[in-house]
């Protein structure tokens, strides 16, 4: 694509968009941009630009919804920077409260570690029972309290994150 | 802007707050909307086609423009600071999933009511033109509107888009060749 420049191109777009061409402008300018192809694509483009420019500033009044006033965007604009600001102010919080739950977490964890060995002679209550039991049910108890035996921490850090992880969520969320 | 849940108290606080915090006083800023949203929002509705939209993002370039820590040296530097906010919403808008945009072409290019004559071929060459700017990218719609129909100079679109004043001359030469050729193209298939 050759690159075209024509030294009158912006006097011809300041008469289109000041609106004084072609009639109010200088004779010289007319019969230049009828024999200039750049000057008459700013003339066709400019107009037609200007045209719809004109239209569209014309057509805010005839809206069913008017432009807001300033007063109404700056009550908005005060409204929401307060809002915002208030958002950050709260943000260290929320990780605060996130950061507590997997505290919690981790020594509910902890503690069912250290408090399992006074845990399991509860367990010698359990075979009581499980003697008394059909061969079936025997079977299925057994398996059971075995399994019980070796993972119980595990399935009890399992349970409390499930507990907790919710909670965390609502506190690190709920702002946003 | 998102609604906001504060209590009465709490937006009587933000009017004060925001009379310390804004950049300029609320007088100044009724000045400076009165000279500038109409063509603010004249040229965010003919760069999205949407008149609802030119609404939200009016208030939003607004609102950016309070909560901006530059400082300007006129009025005029920061209505091109305005615009390039509104010019930088727009593309936001533009990289959203197309689900979320609406068509270039809007209910509100509908024609205006006759009263001089002429309606018809004024709705049409607009249509045409609608059509056209549709067809040119972003950044060439931008530049076109800003130096045609606003009348802004090369050195204040450069400020508005980003872009070097150097360059500006060549590019919206190029804009301006292209929209002639899809609007004489329009001419011709509508000639048919």
């Amino acid at each position: 694509m050759t690159r075209r420049i024509c030294e009158h191109e912006m006097a011809v777009t300041e008469a289109v968009l000041g609106r004084r061409w072609p009639a109010a402008c200088d004779q010289t300018l007319r019969e230049h941009a009828e024999s200039c192809e750049v000057c008459r694509e700013v003339v066709e483009v400019a107009a037609l630009l200007r045209e719809d420019y004109d239209e569209a500033r014309a057509a805010i009044s005839r809206r069913d919804v008017p432009l807001p006033s300033a007063g109404q965007i700056w009550w908005r604009a005060a409204v929401h920077a307060r809002a915002d600001a208030a958002r950050a102010a709260a943000r260290p919080l929320v990780w605060g409260y996130g950061a507590a739950a997997a505290c919690a977490v981790g020594v509910l964890a902890a503690t069912v570690g250290v408090m399992w060995p006074s845990v399991l002679p509860l367990f010698d209550g359990l075979a009581a029972i499980r003697s008394r039991l059909t061969p079936v049910a025997f079977t299925t108890a057994d398996m059971v309290m075995a399994t019980l035996r070796a993972e119980l921490p595990i399935v009890i850090g399992v349970a409390a994150c499930l507990v907790a992880a919710p909670v965390a969520l609502y506190f690190a969320l709920r702002e946003e | 802007m998102n609604a906001v849940a504060l209590t009465d108290r709490e937006r009587l606080l933000a009017l004060e707050e925001a009379e310390r915090t804004f950049p300029m006083t609320e007088d100044e800023f009724r000045a400076f909307y009165e000279l500038t949203a109409r063509p603010v929002w004249v040229y965010i509705n003919r760069m999205t086609g949407d008149g609802r939209l030119a609404d939200d993002l009016l208030q939003e370039a607004y609102y950016r423009l309070l909560r901006t820590t530059a400082t300007f040296e006129s009025d005029d530097h920061r209505r091109n600071y305005l615009y390039r906010i509104a010019t930088n919403l727009v593309h936001d808008h533009r990289r959203r999933p197309r689900a979320d945009r609406e068509p270039l072409l809007d209910a509100e290019r509908e024609p205006a009511p006759d009263v001089a004559g002429g309606t018809e071929g004024r709705a049409a060459r607009r249509i045409d033109l609608a059509r056209a700017m549709a067809r040119m990218k972003p950044r060439e719609r931008s530049m076109l509107w800003l130096a045609y129909a606003h009348g802004c100079s090369h050195e204040e679109i450069a400020q508005m888009l980003g872009l070097k004043t150097s360059s500006l001359k060549a590019l919206l030469h190029r804009a301006r060749q292209r929209l002639a050729g899809f609007l004489s193209q329009n001419a011709e298939g509508g000639a048919r």
